[in-house]
């Protein structure tokens, strides 16, 4: 029984390094080490642009958006209201838009 | 009861250490990982994902280690405690082979990551923290009172 037991919680917690769930380095290679690192730092009304887009694309579909511009490019470099109370002209997305 | 109690003692502590690292997966990592990815499509992304936003500009201020190397130790120290819980009472020949299944499952899959056998990043940061919990480990086998022996 404390074999099975043992067995099944090593299995367990292989999965759980499989799924990045509390444990081991991402097996998903566009998230490792270096590429968590944000490089270049995108300018705070383009986050504001990519933010709006995610607005939109979690009130289409009820989700919030994990691969988009905003996640990959912003996340974390700003706050949420850092983005919001950002005077940069726009009120909604615009696929044009570049910040100056 | 007693069977109930005893199964929550032994998964009570290994738990709190998993709990721990997820958390520092959860609030500080990439939403990219295959577990955030998932949970920030659940009803309490948007919360989350706010959270986040503030969270992750704290993460500036902490060190890698504590980013990258501290969930895994907690992951090995969490199912290290939970074999040990599953065998302190056995003879100790038992516990010691058991227990050795944890730094090897540990090393080795970091050892992959290095030959690039599977996905991920090889760190010699990882390693010290895996030798580190060895050691944990190690010394929790020699404090453990044995009750049955051979």
């Amino acid at each position: 029984m404390k074999k099975v037991m043992t067995i099944f919680v090593v299995i367990l917690f292989s999965s759980l390094v499989l799924t990045n769930c509390g444990g081991g380095n991402s097996n998903d290679p566009s998230a490792t080490k270096e590429s968590e690192t944000i490089n270049e730092k995108p300018k705070l009304c383009d986050c504001q642009n990519y933010y709006w887009k995610d607005i939109e694309d979690a009130m289409n579909t009820g989700v919030a958006p994990t691969n988009s511009d905003f996640v990959n490019k912003c996340e974390g470099l700003y706050t949420e209201e850092e983005i919001i109370d950002a005077d940069c002209g726009i009120d909604r997305y615009d696929p044009e838009f570049k910040a100056e | 009861m007693e069977k109930y109690k005893l199964f929550i003692l032994t998964i009570k502590e290994p738990i709190k250490y998993l709990i721990l690292g997820l958390g520092i997966y959860v609030f500080f990592r990439s939403s990219q990982l295959y577990f955030n990815k998932w949970l920030l499509n659940q009803k309490l992304g948007f919360d989350l994902q706010w959270m986040r936003t503030y969270t992750l500009q704290l993460g500036k201020f902490l060190p890698e280690w504590f980013l990258y190397s501290l969930p895994d130790a907690l992951w090995m120290i969490s199912l290290g405690t939970f074999i040990h819980n599953i065998w302190k009472n056995e003879p100790k020949q038992n516990l010691l082979f058991w227990s050795i299944i944890t730094p090897i499952i540990a090393l080795t899959w970091e050892i992959a990551q290095g030959m690039k056998f599977i996905n991920g990043t090889f760190d010699w940061v990882d390693i010290l923290f895996y030798l580190l919990v060895t050691a944990i480990i190690i010394h929790k086998l020699k404090t453990t009172k044995y009750e049955k022996t051979t």
